[in-house]
Parts: structure tokens; sequence; C-alpha cells
């Protein structure tokens, strides 16, 4: 209580938004720090991009054109460690600012200093990635998985990665900190954890991932700094070390963190989907469990990523069951999605679009990821294309995919302004040709045996790599469709209603629009059904 | 420039083999490829149809379930035995397909009974092979040229080596695996395998290929800078080919213990001496001898090639005690190896020193010993 | 503020305290280590009882192999490749170390076993890896190891490779 108090107090002092740089700078409000996490992760995406669009540039024909081997590696490690940790992440943390508390009725984010820092270490540990590339020896070069040994080999470039990562893994975990104590401590009265909205849960369960796994990452990459500088041997055979314990640590972290980028998807998708198709959410009370079962068995899983490290086989026949396991409460998240259309009313705006698009390739990707379970066919598809085909179809058209939905369906109630539809619409299409023109026929390289992270390659690659350069270059350009739209309609778009999808009906769209700059001063009194729908509001006060 | 690139793609592409098997896992030449093969086989038809189902599903909805039809929405929201149906149909599914692969995989881990041993060591960024019954050793490079032309040594582009690995058909060859530096990944798709060989650890993996051919592939795990540039070639033979390639190969062996005692003049020091450079230092020092900045030191100009010769001797036989990616060579290269290429790291690149560094000098400077 | 004053010596006592500790962790991880020898990289075990006073137990396929680490000047070489055992009885096998350079190089041997699971049974008696070794420059010394497969081995282990991978020791190879 004293939290949801100290707030009140803090809101009812200042009334004023306030103007200029300090507004962003000394930024406690929860909507202004959800713009700026929004703007930052959509700058590391385009950084991401072109760091993507280099190496896709590099991979048009065979032969070296572009840039010698070395940076070539830099590209593709600092390509995976911006956009999982600067674009992806925080774009989460972000719309869980934004929209958490106006979806559950809470006045601010419950630690609205800390929230502050946590945006504000974003910046400067984004710096430290990008002047990465200028110091002497460049950036990482070790794959994002920072694998040891190759990773204490590395130049300066690798140290700052990990100061970056270190930073990264603070801001996350603050955040995450922030959504659990928002989530469990200030839901307005009515609006109980077994009727909040899937988003909510979403957030609440990445959170904790988060919570759980980011000090891990943070203590194997310390583990590499100390290797590299302080005499350890964590990760050196001579000194009693163990290279593949790297591997372990990494990916006890790192299998848990692909939910981190996919359970706010599926919260996403699972509010976009019952409003446009006019229907409540199916199965509720089965996603709100299927999705604990998921960051469950997430951390049962890692030792998929190592299937050809040697393991015995009662290891990886253990490893290969788990993670089959996890099908099935995936399998019951996509048919819930499927019965929530079946029998609807559905229209197809731009954020349903999305999410339409987002459960099918999401259920491709899914289903590549069921014969990667496979450990045996996995030895013949780890690390090849095969692997980078089915992580995209999971991270771009899942996770990207399900941000590009909510971005426009929140829009309105985050500016006032309607965003342009045939714009919208425009760039999903396009998004979609270009995605799978980009992807599929990685399936098709990695099978036939071209191994991932190659600079250059044997000419029976040329014909599918070139495609997916084309492929690349369109999708990359697809998204300055979405950064004009987005401006454009910030500033001249035509004024949004309180109300604009016909079918929401979550607590964010009871409310005015644009959402008052101190929205539920005062919590108000309410009655809710399943996944956040507001059968009455009593009360609630704004400014 | 780039007409003339397309051109050459173009010209790349004409032979008709290129394109063969673009689309799924090469031909498995061994049992445990054909399982792995099938498996994927199965798989792929289950997805599938799982595909199809659950997006006609969709699409139907999608298509009748529309306001523009004139539909309105019905309100149910659940129904607990369609939900329990569709959690243990995928569940029942994954029970079937969880059997073969378990076969498969208890298949591969099967490395015991072997006819013969080999030992695979992965250097950065080349590999090295022991057949341990036989006492024969070598190192297998790279030779498609580095120059960014296309051109090939006269096998397929980066996928060509100077010494491929010989086995007989019809025997199951069992590989140790370790490495020297880094985590490398030993991977051959037409024999389905597929093993990290990890620095300061021994891991094993077998195979036995049915059918004569020479099968290709590449280091499979990220290991540095020229991580795309290490393939792996297998050349399989018939039992009496093979019987005949090793008695060769002894034969070769012996041979390569050159006399010693010889001495060599500066030019042939130079010709041998570039051979080994291209080997084994250009990755790291460059063709030109320039190092990369910041990583690796350049040699032209450098003060250990161009005035402290035992210090550059010392170096090239016994690495680097402040930076390890530079080896202790005097384990992979003979005598005349190491004269040679000192001598042309002292010659090269404006580095005029005239210094011919003898066979001698090395075996002095070993100790007297090998 | 007299709160304040209090609390803040407080905490900077504790800082203090904190930072003594992990100053006295040093000589007491020493200690510790000694103690229970944790650091000794490989221990010999005890020689299982009455070794071969009663019936030799099943064949072991063995197979010996080594490796050396880069940094190391050495060649590590088992005399004999492989053999075939039985369970129960010692058995002997000689690796020779020839030091290639021309300085002086201490050295640690580490035993692998493949299949990994099999390490445990493997009980070893004297083996070159107990300790770090010194060798002179150009210096070829020979060592027997030997060990003892348990009885307890389970038959699905019943081939085993033993490989050794020898390790520069840091900061050992002057003097």
């Amino acid at each position: 209580m004293n939290i949801a108090d100290g707030t009140q107090v803090a809101s009812h002092i200042q009334h004023d938004k306030p103007r200029g740089l300090a507004r962003w700078l000394f930024a406690t409000n929860h909507k202004d720090i959800g713009t700026l996490y929004l703007w930052f992760s959509f700058a590391m995406f385009i950084s991401g991009g072109v760091m993507a669009l280099g190496i896709r540039a590099e991979l048009f024909s065979p032969g070296l054109q572009f840039w010698q081997p070395e940076l070539f590696n830099q590209l593709t490690t600092l390509h995976g460690l911006v956009m999982v940790f600067g674009a992806i992440m925080p774009a989460f943390t972000g719309l869980a600012n934004w929209m958490l508390p106006l979806m559950i009725g809470a006045p601010d984010m419950a630690f609205a200093r800390m929230n502050n820092w946590s945006f504000w270490l974003l910046p400067p540990a984004a710096l430290l990635l990008m002047i990465s590339f200028w110091v002497p020896g460049g950036a990482a070069a070790a794959g994002w998985t920072l694998y040891a040994p190759l990773s204490t080999q590395g130049g300066m470039g690798t140290d700052l990665t990990i100061f970056a990562i270190h930073i990264l893994g603070v801001s996350s975990i603050m955040g995450a900190i922030n959504i659990v104590v928002t989530v469990l401590n200030l839901r307005a009265p009515g609006m109980t954890l077994m009727k909040m909205p899937m988003f909510a849960w979403a957030s609440l369960i990445t959170a904790y991932l988060i919570i759980a796994v980011m000090p891990v990452l943070a203590g194997v990459v310390t583990m590499v700094l100390t290797d590299r500088h302080f005499g350890t041997h964590f990760f050196n055979a001579a000194g009693g070390g163990d290279p593949v314990m790297y591997q372990h640590i990494f990916w006890f972290f790192g299998h848990p963190e692909v939910y981190i980028m996919a359970l706010p998807a599926f919260g996403i998708v699972s509010q976009v989907i019952p409003t446009f198709a006019r229907k409540p959410l199916f199965g509720y009370t089965s996603m709100v469990y299927a999705t604990s079962s998921i960051a469950i068995l997430s951390f049962m899983v890692w030792a998929h990523h190592m299937f050809t490290t040697g393991m015995p086989a009662t290891a990886q026949l253990f490893f290969m069951y788990a993670t089959m396991l996890i099908a099935v409460p995936t399998g019951v998240k996509v048919f819930n999605w499927v019965a929530t259309m079946w029998e609807g009313a559905m229209t197809f705006e731009t954020p349903m679009l999305f999410a339409i698009g987002f459960v099918m390739l999401f259920t491709i990707g899914g289903l590549s990821g069921v014969i990667l379970s496979v450990a045996a066919v996995d030895i013949q598809l780890q690390d090849t294309y095969y692997v980078v085909a089915h992580f995209h179809y999971v991270l771009v058209a899942g996770a990207l995919f399900s941000l590009f939905s909510a971005v426009y369906y929140w829009f309105p109630k985050m500016t006032g302004k309607m965003y342009s539809e045939k714009l919208g619409q425009l760039h999903f299409w396009w998004s979609l040709v270009w995605f799978n023109i980009t992807f599929f026929p990685m399936h098709f390289l990695g099978l036939a045996g071209m191994p991932r992270r190659i600079p250059d390659y044997a000419l029976q690659f040329t014909d599918f790599n070139a495609i997916a350069s084309v492929g690349a270059f369109m999708f990359g350009f697809g998204q300055l469709i979405f950064f004009y739209n987005m401006v454009r309609s910030i500033r001249h778009g035509q004024p949004a209603p309180q109300k604009p999808w016909e079918g929401a009906n979550t607590l964010e769209w009871a409310i005015a629009t644009p959402a008052p700059y101190h929205s539920f001063v005062v919590a108000p009194q309410l009655e809710v059904g399943d996944n956040g729908v507001i059968l009455e509001m009593k009360g609630g006060e704004h400014h | 420039m780039l007409p003339l690139r397309l051109a050459l793609i173009v010209s790349a592409l004409s032979p008709g083999v290129v394109l063969a098997a673009e689309l799924n896992l090469q031909p498995p030449v061994t049992s445990v490829a054909r399982s792995i093969y099938d498996l994927h086989t199965l798989l792929l038809y289950i997805t599938v149809a799982i595909v199809v189902i659950v997006f006609s599903v969709m699409f139907y909805a999608i298509i009748r379930h529309r306001k523009s039809a004139g539909r309105s929405a019905k309100q149910f929201h659940e129904n607990t035995t369609v939900e329990i149906i569709w959690t243990a149909i995928p569940l029942l599914i994954l029970v079937g397909m969880a059997w073969p692969a378990t076969q498969a995989i208890l298949a591969q881990k099967s490395t015991r009974g072997e006819d013969m041993t080999v030992k695979v060591t992965g250097y950065q960024w080349k590999w090295q092979y022991d057949y341990l019954d036989d006492g024969v050793a070598f190192m297998s490079h790279l030779t498609t040229p580095r120059d960014g032309t296309l051109k090939t040594a006269g096998g397929p582009y980066l996928l060509e080596v100077d010494e491929p690995l010989v086995v007989p058909t019809g025997k199951k060859v069992r590989l140790l695996l370790t490495a020297n530096d880094v985590i490398h990944s030993w991977w051959v798709p037409a024999l389905g395998v597929k093993q990290d060989a990890i620095p300061g650890y021994v891991r094993d993996t077998w195979f036995k290929v049915d059918k004569p051919g020479v099968y290709r592939g590449q280091c499979a795990e990220l290991c540095g800078k020229d991580h795309g540039f290490m393939p792996i070639v297998v050349d399989a033979r018939s039992p009496e080919d093979y019987q005949q390639w090793l008695a060769a190969k002894k034969v070769a062996a012996a041979a390569k213990a050159e006399d010693p005692n010889k001495v060599w003049t500066l030019p042939e020091l130079m010709a041998r001496g570039e051979k080994v450079y291209l080997q084994n230092c250009v990755a790291c020092h460059m063709a030109n001898g320039a190092g990369v900045p910041g990583t690796f030191p350049a040699l032209a100009g450098s003060k250990i090639a161009t005035t402290d010769k035992p210090g550059h001797i010392d170096m090239v036989l016994n690495g680097s005690k402040k930076n390890a990616a530079m080896a202790a060579w005097g384990k992979q290269l003979s005598d005349t190896e190491i004269a040679a290429v000192i001598s042309y790291e002292r010659n090269a690149w404006g580095n005029n020193t005239g210094d011919a560094v003898q066979p001698k000098d090395i075996k002095a400077a070993r100790g007297g010993k090998v | 503020m007299r709160d304040n004053r209090i609390l803040l010596k407080k905490l900077l006592l504790i800082a203090c305290l904190m930072f003594g500790f992990a100053w006295a962790l040093i000589p007491m991880y020493r200690v510790i280590c000694e103690v229970t020898g944790i650091n000794r990289v490989v221990k010999a075990d005890a020689a299982p009882a009455a070794g071969s006073s009663i019936a030799p137990g099943v064949p072991v396929k063995l197979v010996f192999d080594a490796n050396v680490q880069a940094g190391l000047p050495w060649q590590v070489k088992p005399l004999v490749r492989s053999m075939m055992a039985r369970t129960g009885e010692f058995v002997r096998v000689d690796y020779e170390i020839t030091n290639a350079s021309n300085r002086r190089v201490v050295g640690q041997a580490i035993p692998r076993y493949l299949p990994a699971a099999a390490g445990p049974y493997v009980h070893k008696l004297d083996c070159f890896c107990f300790k770090e070794q010194a060798f002179a420059p150009g210096e070829t010394r020979r060592f027997p190891v030997v060990f003892v497969v348990s009885r307890e081995l389970p038959a699905e282990l019943s081939e085993l490779t033993l490989a050794y991978t020898v390790f520069d020791v840091p900061g050992k190879v002057a003097s």
C-alpha cells in the first residue's frame, strides 16, 4: 500500500508535464519512459538491421566482396547482440511500461525513479557496443553466444561487449522487478490475477524469467572477463577449466532468454486476436497455465543447443524429450488462438494482420524447432542455416511481428492519432512477403550443408543466398514505410476516438484517448471478466 | 566490376551439378546419415501435415468468419473436452516421433568395435589427422586461392584440401577429436557426423562409409577469422586402394625426413619457405606480411624478422609466451620447413636481411633432439 | 541527523569488515586447499584390496592416446596404442615424453576417459599425472602408468580410451 500512496502523492504534486530535455532525462512517468524505450529499441532495430544488411550484402554472391572475414564475424556477433538486447527486449519492456499500468488500473509503475534509471542505462550500453567497432582489434567476433575459449582470444572489443552486457543486464533486471511489483501490487480493485489481461500475465512471467537468468549471463561473461585478464581458468582446460561449462552456463540463460523474447509476443497476440475477432479469448485459463509451463520447461532444455558437444546418450535423450514436451503447451496456445478466430466476426486491420502473420509464421518456426529438438537430426542441422532460418521465424516473425501488431494496436491510445491504415497494410504485406523470401530458402541452405557464420561459401549455395539477400534488403527497406507512417501519423494523423477498435474491451480503452499523462491517480472499482475484459468500471481519476 | 562478377556467377552456375541436391539433406552414405535422412523425412511429413490441418482451419475461419461476410461473433470461450483432446494428440504424436529418434541416437553414440582409429585435431584454421594404428599423420589445409577471384585449385570452391582424410569403405572408423586452440566442429553431411572438437578434452564419434567417393564438409563451430575456410574432405576408397595409399604414405613419410645436414641456397629456401608460409602463417600474418593491426602483429619490417635471428627461430619453434595465438610450430613442422619459412620471412616484403637459415640451425636450436 | 551519522558509521564498519573478510580469504583458501588436497589436480587411488588373488574379471579393451596443448613444446606418446586387459588386474602402460624445445618446461597431464562415465572405474596407482613434470631442454623420459579397472565396470563400458592431455603449467616455464 505504501508504494501506491507514495506514487499518488508524487503525482498530485507534479501535475504538469515537464518540458524540454528534462522531461525525458528525468522522466519518471511510465508513459514517457515507455516512449523512450520504444524509440530506443527502434533505433537499435535499425542499427542491427544495417548490420544484417551488411552480412547479406557480403553473402549475395560467393567470394569476398565487402568485408574481410574478421569484420564479417564482428557484424554477425553485434547483429545478434544488438537485436536481442537492444531491440527486442527493450521493446517489450517499453510496451509493458506504457500499457501495463493502463491495463490493470495502476497509477504508474511501482518504482518510478528506478524505471528512469533502468532506461537510461541502455544508451551507454548501446554506445559501448557501437564504439567497439572502432577500437583496436574491432568488435567482439565470437558470435552473440561469445563461446569461450574463442571469446577469451578477442581484442578490447570483447571487453566492451562484456561491460555492455553487464549494463544491459542490470537494466533488464530493474525493469523486470518493476513489472513484477507493479502487476502484483498495483492492480485496481476487482482486477484479480486470474482475470487480468494475458499481456499482463505474459509480462509477469517474462519478468520472472529475466530475474532468474540475467544474473547467470552476467556471471558467465564475468568469468570470461576474468579468464581474459585476471588469470582465472574457468574455461581453459590447461588450468583445470572446461570450455563446455561455458556453454552449459550460457544456455541456462540462453534458453529462457528465447522465451523472454517469445512470451510477451504471446501476450500481445492474445489481446489483439480477441479484439478483432470480437470474441473472448478461447481457453484463458489454459493459456495462463500453458505460458507458465513453457516458462518452467524452458529451464530444463538448455543442453539441446549443445547436442554436438558429445554428451552421453542419456543426456541427449533427456534434453530431447524435455524439448519436445515444450511443443505441447505451445501447440495449445496456437490452437487457442485459432479457436478464438473460429466463429468470430473478424476484421483485418493492421494489428490483426500482424497477429495472424505471427500465428502462421511462429507455427512454422515452432515446427522447425520440433524437428531440431530431435537430437539425431539436430546433429546434421546444428550450426547451419537451418537453425538461422528457425530462430528468425521465431524472433522476426514471432517477436518482431507481434511488436508491430502491438504498436499499431495501441498507437491511437499512445498518441491520440490514427496511423495510416493503408500504409500499415502495405507494411504488413511487404514484410510478410519479403520475410519469407529472405528466410525460407535458408532452410534449404541448412539442409544442403551450409554452415552459419561463414563470410564466403561453396558455389552450390549461390542461388538461395542471392534470393535471401534480395529479400533481406527489400524487407529492410519496408521498415521505412513503418517509420514514415509513425512519424507522419504522430504529426498529422486523424484524431483517434477513445475506442478505435470495435471489439476492444480491456481497461486501457475505457479511458480517454490519448491516455492522460497521469492516469488512474485514484484507482477505479472494476468488475472484470477473463483476459481483462472490463464489465463495469466505477470511479478512477486522471490528470 | 559488378557485371564481371555477375558473369562469373552465371558461369559458375552453369554446370548442372551446382543446382543438384540444393533442397534437401545430402545423399547419405553411412547408416547413421541414412537414419538421419529418413527421420528428417518422417518429421517433415508430420509437421507439414500439422501445418496443413491447422492452417486450413485458420484460413477457413479467416474466409468465412469475417465481419464483412455478415457474421456476428459467437461468444463461446471454453470447451474442456476439446482442450484435453488437443493437448493429448500432440503428446501422442511426440511419443511417436521420440521412438525412432531414440533408436537413431543410440546408433550414433555406439562407437565400439572399431576397425581403425583416426585422431582429428582442430587448429585455427586447419585439421590434423593422425592414423593412430599406422603412425601416419598429416595436416589438411584449404587449397582454394584466397584472392577473391572464385578460382579453385582444381576442386570445388572452398571445399578442396591438399590432403584429404583417406579411409577404407566398409570399415568402422572411430574418430577421436580434440582441438589445439578453440572449439571446432568436424562435420561431413554425407557421413552424418558432426562432433565438436574441444581443446583439452577428447570426444569420439564414428562412421562406416558404404561406397567409395569423395565427401566434403566444413568446420561447423565458429572458431575465429577463417572459420569458413577450413573444409573437411573425406576420400573413401576400397580397402585395397586404401592399403596402397597407406603404404605410399608411409614411404613418403620416411622420405620426408630429409637430410638435415644439407646446405640450402637462399632462393631454394625462399621458394620452399613461401609454400610453408602460405599453408601455415598467411591466415594471421597475411600474404603481405602486414598482419592484422591490433590482433596479429606484422612481420614486414618488424624487429624480430629483421634483426633478432635467434629470437625469431625461438618464436617459430616454441611459440609466443605472450600471445597464445602464436603456436609452437616445432611440433608441426620439420627442421627444413622451419628453416625455410624463417628464411622466407627474413627476406620477403622488403625484409632483405640476406639471412639463409639452415635446417641444422634449427636442429641446434631444438637442443639436438627432434 | 544523529541517526544518520550513526547509520553511516555502521555502514562504514560493515564495508571495512567485508573488505577485510575478502582479504582474509586468500590465506584461508590456501590453508583449506592444503588440508583437503583440493588443488591437486589428479590424485592417486588406493589399490583395490586383493587385486589379483581372485579369478580374473571380464575382458576390457583399452586404447591409449595423448594430446599436447598449444604452447607446450612436448611430444607425448604411449608406447602401446591398445591392449586387452581384464577387470581387477594390474595394467601397466608406458608413456614417452620428449621436451622438443631448448628450454626447461613444466607440464601437467590430465587424464581424460572415453566414454567419460568410465573414469571412476579406472583406479590409477602410478601416473606421471600425479604431479607436475619438469623437463630439461631436449630431455626424453619414460613413465609407467599403472592402474586397475574396477570389477564394477558396467558391461556397456567395456571398451575404454585413456587419453592424456598435457598442459603447460603457467608461470613455471622459466627457472
